[in-house]
């Protein structure tokens, strides 16, 4: 198979069709629209300054999904995980059941986070997921399962 | 799973879903990227700042260290550009190196000191764009006479400024944000580099005050040999 170089069109087209997906699930990264967009911004820029390193071994979505989580993971190292810790007092003062869920989605451990928001967000498939994330499809499995077993918890609690 | 839906929407309620800008996203790619340098690179660096300081000669000399800093450090990134070319030394100081290597995004350009080393490729620069290994249509429609960085390693008092001038240029100065027009030192490419264009750079000592201002370069401007203004390129 030949390979074609990425251009700028290529990323351009992405973005235009999918900027909600990646918006939306780096949102719920990040707890903050302002810094999901900031985030998105620099991943696209990065995509397009780093498009000759494209290998072509997967889909260039995929490539780029990698790229914006990436750096979304450093806009919360940079914050020193202050995420997790809001989630925590938000769980404490929450009443309802929504509330409830929504600080468990965002203590849920990374990868099944990630494997989540971008299943529900983005509606990739789990081969999509395990390409943006690097991990094999049976892990995104996994991490999927575990995630709806530590949320069904909640639900059930509730229900019954 | 009703309710788990109504969670993951209100994890995103507001999102900013109409901000979508694509030239925003090009003009970020045109930015100046700094990254840390390793932590044993940085120790490697200080220690041998610390050579300098106790007067100990140092047979080798920082600009050749810091080709080995950057080669390891760009072999370290697989996400860079590919390079398909040495690197090539242009100029140096004492504790800091302007590097240039080309890769498959173009010629790029790395400012190396310890700690820090930002670096910038495929500037829209005739003469500096896409190289024979080829990577799609160029970012701009039109390449200009020059490009540069903003402020950049500020952390020893210095700022600097560097970048691409285009081989018909004969004068490179930047306009500060203060009204300061500063002049530029100008080198022509080392043959290693395959290219025509010209390079620049400009270190600046700054007040206390400044050293924390982001975004002091207002301009570039570039003259020709008869000092003739031939482009000025806003940041």
């Amino acid at each position: 198979m030949a390979l074609r170089a990425v251009s700028p069109a290529d990323i351009e087209a992405i973005y235009r069709e999918r900027f909600a997906a990646f918006v939306l699930s780096v949102m719920a990264l990040l707890g903050n629209g302002e810094d999901a967009l900031d985030v998105v911004q620099e991943g696209f820029a990065r995509a397009l300054r780093q498009r000759g390193s494209f290998r072509a071994e997967g889909s260039l979505e995929g490539w780029i999904w990698r790229i914006v989580l990436n750096v979304a993971r450093d806009r919360l190292r940079d914050r020193g995980r202050a995420l997790r810790s809001v989630s925590v007092e938000a769980q404490s003062e929450s009443e309802t059941l929504g509330d409830d869920l929504r600080s468990r989605l965002v203590a849920l451990p990374e990868r099944q986070r990630l494997a989540v928001f971008l299943r529900y967000y983005a509606d990739l498939s789990y081969e999509q997921i395990a390409e943006a994330l690097g991990i094999r499809p049976g892990t995104v499995a996994a991490a999927l399962h575990a995630a709806h077993e530590a949320l069904r918890q909640k639900l059930e609690g509730v229900e019954t | 799973m009703t309710d788990l839906h109504e969670a993951l929407d209100g994890l995103v309620r507001g999102a900013p879903l109409d901000a979508a800008d694509w030239n925003d996203v090009v003009a970020r790619s045109r930015r100046v990227q700094r990254r840390r340098v390793p932590r044993r690179l940085a120790l490697a660096a200080a220690l041998l700042a610390l050579f300098a300081l106790a007067g100990t000669a140092v047979a080798v000399g920082f600009g050749i260290n810091f080709l080995s800093q950057q080669e390891q450090f760009h072999a370290k990134q697989p996400d860079d550009p590919q390079r398909i070319g040495p690197l090539v030394q242009i100029t140096s100081g004492h504790d800091w190196a302007l590097i240039g290597w080309r890769s498959n995004d173009g010629l790029c350009l790395d400012f190396a000191v310890p700690h820090t080393s930002p670096f910038f490729c495929g500037l829209p620069v005739r003469g500096a764009g896409s190289s024979s290994a080829g990577t799609g249509a160029p970012i701009h429609a039109v390449d200009g006479f020059l490009s540069g960085s903003n402020l950049v390693g500020v952390s020893d008092g210095k700022a600097t400024i560097f970048g691409v001038a285009a081989s018909e240029v004969a004068t490179v100065k930047v306009e500060l944000a203060d009204g300061r027009l500063v002049d530029t030192e100008l080198f022509d490419a080392p043959p290693a580099l395959r290219t025509d264009v010209r390079l620049f750079i400009v270190r600046l000592r700054l007040g206390a005050l400044e050293r924390t201002v982001e975004g002091g370069v207002h301009a570039f401007l570039a003259f020709d040999s008869d000092g003739r203004l031939i482009e000025r390129v806003p940041v």
